[in-house]
């Protein structure tokens, strides 16, 4: 079973176009990302700042908009 | 949800790095990222991390948990704007508590945060809500941390509850911050039993030479008792910690007590357990004073004159070196 684990998100972290969001596995000493590691299960919550009509334009790549809780 | 929030949810199991490309003509501000790091295949042992790159391609911000994965093991991964009261309904809001909530094994943590006058205190991690029994104060100036401390005399915490906690690692790890000067016989920092029979698990005290004991139950209601001999009643804060570790924790075998004053080791002591492990049924858990079920009223006897701050209790046995930077962490 998967360890919980949290960590820090800084308020207002403001991202516009051009900007990636990635998850990583890295290296405590080295700071070397480590390799084998598999990532699934993604979930990004954000605010949409842009108009709210156009939200699908948020879908990139293999990224889908999913219904979020209400 | 405001009707700007969106949630982007990516379905495919990838190699890391994992990236999300903010689209153009987009801008948005992230809530919340979630994740499961799978590190089954892991060539080493490694710190799951989000990463803000610029256009250009640098890293900008870059924030990896405070708990190693070992290879081989996995992670589910929550990145919280920590103090948004909506990310959780028990956020973290310091370094303090944020490694008290990353340490493996929290079972019950008694931040002691509560306004002065509340009847009850509230458990961060398993929802286990204290009662204020007698002459407790609430609201005192912190001792670890940035929150507030309990004052006895008096004692606060749960009675005759049954599950409280998950203890069938028959392990334990209790830490708690003290501020003193009594100078009573016995002064209880933790007493957990409750008014069933064989029901007794741990009982947590401080000497009138200012010695931290300890004694544990075994399965048979046997007590086994050790102590330190590190003063800690001279009127500063201290960050006091018991662990319980044993090569095989059902029969009690190789079951030793260790007492940790401010992250270092006052005393390790072999326990004998009589071949019957860690009690782990019918557990109530109090603060500041001793409470022999009905023998003792509602108010118990042997109270701690002095001031608590952050209990945790945990089913592991804590090492040295997490109760070194839990130390650490409380002092910042």
């Amino acid at each position: 079973m998967p360890q919980p684990l949290i960590a820090d998100l800084p308020q207002l972290l403001d991202l516009d176009s051009g900007y990636t969001l990635r998850i990583t596995a890295l290296d405590a000493a080295t700071g070397n990302q480590v390799a084998g590691v598999q990532v699934s299960k993604v979930i990004i919550m954000a605010a949409n700042l842009g108009d709210p009509g156009t939200a699908g334009d948020l879908e990139h790549g293999d990224w889908v908009l999913v219904p979020g809780p209400e | 949800m405001a009707s700007s929030d969106v949630v982007l949810s990516a379905p495919d199991v990838v190699s890391v790095p994992m990236d999300y490309d903010v689209p153009p003509a987009q801008e948005i501000v992230p809530k919340c990222v979630t994740a499961t790091i799978d590190g089954t295949g892991a060539a080493g042992a490694f710190l799951p991390t989000l990463e803000l790159l610029s256009p250009a391609g640098q890293v900008i911000f870059r924030s990896p948990t405070s708990t190693v994965v070992v290879a081989g093991a996995s992670a589910d991964v929550s990145w919280f704007q920590l103090s948004n009261p909506q990310a959780s309904s028990t956020p973290p809001t310091t370094p303090y508590e944020t490694l008290i909530f990353n340490t493996p094994g929290l079972q019950l943590y008694w931040k002691l945060d509560d306004a002065a006058g509340s009847p009850t205190i509230a458990d961060s991690k398993g929802g286990n809500t204290g009662t204020i029994y007698d002459t407790v104060s609430l609201g005192q100036p912190p001792l670890a941390d940035v929150t507030s401390g309990l004052f006895g005399a008096g004692m606060a915490g749960l009675k005759n509850v049954d599950a409280l906690v998950d203890q069938t690692t028959r392990l334990m790890t209790v830490i708690v911050w003290l501020k003193t000067t009594a100078v009573a016989a016995l002064n209880y920092l933790a007493w957990a039993d409750t008014s069933s029979a064989n029901g007794r698990w741990f009982q947590w005290f401080m000497t009138g030479a200012g010695h931290i004991g300890m004694t544990v139950f075994n399965g048979g209601a046997v007590g086994v008792g050790m102590g330190g001999s590190v003063v800690v009643n001279d009127g500063l804060k201290h960050m006091i910690a018991f662990t319980y570790g044993a090569t095989n924790p059902v029969t009690g075998a190789g079951a030793v007590g260790s007492v940790y004053v401010d992250g270092v080791l006052d005393t390790a002591t072999p326990l004998a357990m009589g071949g019957s492990g860690l009690a782990f049924t019918n557990h109530g858990i109090l603060l500041g004073a001793q409470w022999r079920n009905a023998a003792d009223g509602n108010s118990g006897i042997n109270k701690l004159a002095g001031t608590l701050d952050e209990f945790a209790l945990f089913n592991t046995t804590l090492t040295a070196a997490q109760l070194v930077a839990i130390n650490a962490a409380g002092r910042i």
